[in-house]
Order: structure tokens, then sequence, then C-alpha cells
């Protein structure tokens, strides 16, 4: 017993355990999430997440030396967020189709999703910190977390608030467009995308691919759209609390 | 048996080359992510811009894509792929709420509330004005044909 705690200290002290258990926690995550049929519950991110810190706490294994593995993972976040120009790229004819509307949704949609965001936030008088790493949460996640970062946010709490929205709204965006009457997959498809960006827009797809196309573009415009804004809106805003 | 062999010999060569070519486009797609990531930073620092680096190559990279439309097909197999596995990506800092939790503690409740009043408001804004746009749109189109003629 002692020989196999001596191999876990050696082991743990490496950086290819963290890469290995980032890479293994994923892999389970996503047997659960086919298991459950792609229920925007069920998501990956969240059980690879919970169990990673459930080995890690168990082994008292601090966070520095699980991230000194996973960071190789962790470092493809900046190519990956770069790659996001090829979709956004694939899906200019159907901007140009109907720029002017999806221009004015996107605009007053991402507004709402950050000021209301906020707004609320303050008013229950959360720190400073969690306004910042809040503010982007509408936002695809590497674009949500660079932006949390660059202004002094958690980029951890963003990633995970990023997700929450995702699968909150993936949940109820069809309970919500149906009270509005909003019926034209388009328009659908779109406000999911911009609301709850990636988790949004793979619920969009299972509906339709009309309506996950619409999602796909809404949640890069929005990408887009939020690290502009935040970044000078969010000063703004704190200043005026202040 | 001797008729399995013969069809893995005729095969192979063609796979083998196959295989290399589309590991090169590999290797190059990823060094042109790397070097767009490197031209945003540069540019997010340098000019003191506050958007991330990886936001301004990804501008970076879709402006060119646009004045040289050929070179999407090199980069596109490979930013798909790397695309695939996103939501892997975000383990690692997700598994960081675990230090940052003691941060956070007692906000829990706000910050439930904030992210279930945001996330509706921005599915139901961005819905309605989309679609009273769009309906505009269709209304002048209607109204500007016969003109036309």
């Amino acid at each position: 017993m002692t020989q196999l705690g001596a191999l876990w200290v050696y082991l743990a002290a490496t950086p290819l355990l963290g890469l290995t258990m980032t890479l293994f926690a994923y892999l389970i995550a996503q047997g659960i999430y086919a298991r459950a049929r792609f229920n925007p519950l069920a998501n990956p991110v969240l059980i690879a997440v919970a169990l990673v810190v459930a080995v890690l706490s168990m082994t008292h294994t601090p966070y520095q030396t699980y991230f000194q593995g996973a960071q190789f993972v962790h470092f493809l976040l900046g190519p990956a967020t770069v790659a996001l120009a090829l979709p956004l790229y694939r899906q200019l004819p159907k901007l140009r189709r109907a720029a002017v509307p999806l221009a004015g949704g996107l605009i007053a949609g991402s507004l709402t999703a950050i000021v209301s965001a906020t707004a609320v936030a303050m008013l229950f008088g959360v720190s400073r910190v969690t306004v910042i790493s809040l503010a982007p949460k509408s936002a695809t996640t590497p674009i949500a977390m660079a932006i949390a970062e660059r202004l002094g946010g958690l980029p951890s709490l963003t990633a995970v608030l990023v997700i929450c929205t995702g699968v909150f709204g993936a949940v109820s965006a069809r309970t919500i467009l149906n009270v509005l009457r909003i019926e034209e997959p388009e328009v659908r498809g779109f406000a999911l995308g911009v609301a709850s960006h990636g988790i949004g827009t793979a619920r969009a797809f299972q509906v339709s691919d009309e309506m996950g196309a619409f999602a796909g573009l809404g949640m890069g415009l929005n990408g887009l759209f939020t690290a502009f804004v935040v970044p000078v809106l969010l000063p703004m805003v704190l200043r005026w609390i202040n | 048996m001797l008729g399995t062999t013969r069809v893995i010999i005729r095969v192979t060569p063609p796979l083998l080359v196959k295989h290399h070519s589309i590991n090169h486009a590999m290797l190059r797609a990823l060094a042109i992510l790397l070097l767009f990531q490197c031209f945003g930073e540069g540019l997010s620092m340098g000019l003191h811009v506050p958007v991330p680096g990886p936001v301004i190559g990804l501008l970076l990279l879709f402006g060119y894509l646009l004045m040289r439309p050929s070179a999407v097909d090199s980069i596109e197999p490979t930013a798909l792929e790397l695309l695939r596995h996103l939501s892997l990506l975000f383990v690692p800092a997700g598994v960081g709420i675990m230090a940052a939790a003691g941060k956070v503690r007692g906000e829990g409740v706000a910050i439930a509330v904030a992210l279930v009043v945001s996330t509706t408001l921005a599915i139901a804004v961005t819905a309605l004005v989309t679609r009273a746009l769009m309906r505009r749109q269709i209304r002048r189109a209607r109204v500007n044909a016969p003109s036309g003629f």
C-alpha cells in the first residue's frame, strides 16, 4: 500500500498524469453523453470536470499539479479560437441573405445578455471578479475565457458559467420560443446560438440542419461581438456602480 | 489467404502516400493557425487593444480567407478536426473551479439567478428583434418589387 502510495506520488508529480486523466475523463463523459442520447443536461464537459475534481480531491492533488499536465490540452484553445474563422467563412452566404435582421438581432440579444447578467449580479452585490467572469457568458467558451482573463476575471469560473448558460439555454429555448410564438426555424436557431453558443448550436442541429446552421452563425457572430463590446462596456458599467 | 495478401500489397502504397500528404497538410494548417494567433496576440498587446489575441487572429484569418478563398481547402480539415473536440479543451480550465470556488463562495444564488434571467432574456430579445426585422425586410421587398417593373 505504501509502495502504491509512493508510485502515485511519483506519477502525480509528472505532467503525464494530468494529461492522461483529462483525456480519460472526457472519453468517459462522452460515453455517458451518448448513452443519455445527447441530452444537454448530460453535458460532457461538466461530467468530465466533476470526474477530475473528484479524483483530485480524493487524492489530495492540488490543481496546480494537475494543470502542469493538462496545460497541453488547454494550450490548444488559442489555435482552436482562430480556427473558428472557417465555419464562420462557410456561413457567410447565410449572413448575406438576411444581413440587417441578423445584425439587429445579434446586437440587441448580445447587449441584453451582457447587461442583464451584470445588472442582476450587481443587484445581489457580488464581487467585481464575479461580475467580470459573468459578463461574457453567452459567448463561445474559448472567447469568453479569453475575455475574462484579459479583463481580470477568473477564466475557470467563466468556463463553468458559459457551459451552464449553454445547458440552460439548450434545455429552455423551446419553451421560451414557443411562448413567444416564434415559428421560423432560422430565427429560433439564431436566437439559440446567440444566447447559448455551442451547446445551443448542438441542440439546434438535433432539431434540423437549417436551425443548426443559423445557430452556428449566431454563435460565431456573438463570440466576435462580445469580444469587442465587453472590454468597452464593462469598465463603464463597473465605474458607474462605483 | 493468398488473395488477402495480394489485396493488402496492392492497397498499401497509395494509402501510405495519401496518409503522408494528409499529415503534411495537417502540420501546415496547424502552423498557419498558430501564425495567425501570433499576429493576433502581437496586435492585441502591441496596440493595447483589450480584445483577446486569438479573437483578433480569428478576424485576421477570416480576412485572409476572404482575399484568398483557395486557402480554405488546405486549412479546413485540420480546423474542423480541432473544433470537433473543442469541448475537451475546456476541461482543464473547468477543473480550475476547484481552486476558484473559494472566491465565489456565497455568491451561488446570485450567479444562478443572473444566469437564468439573462439567458432567458437573451433568447427572447434575439428572436423577437430578428423576426421583426425579417418581416420588415419581406414587406419592403413586396412593396418595392412592383415599382421596378
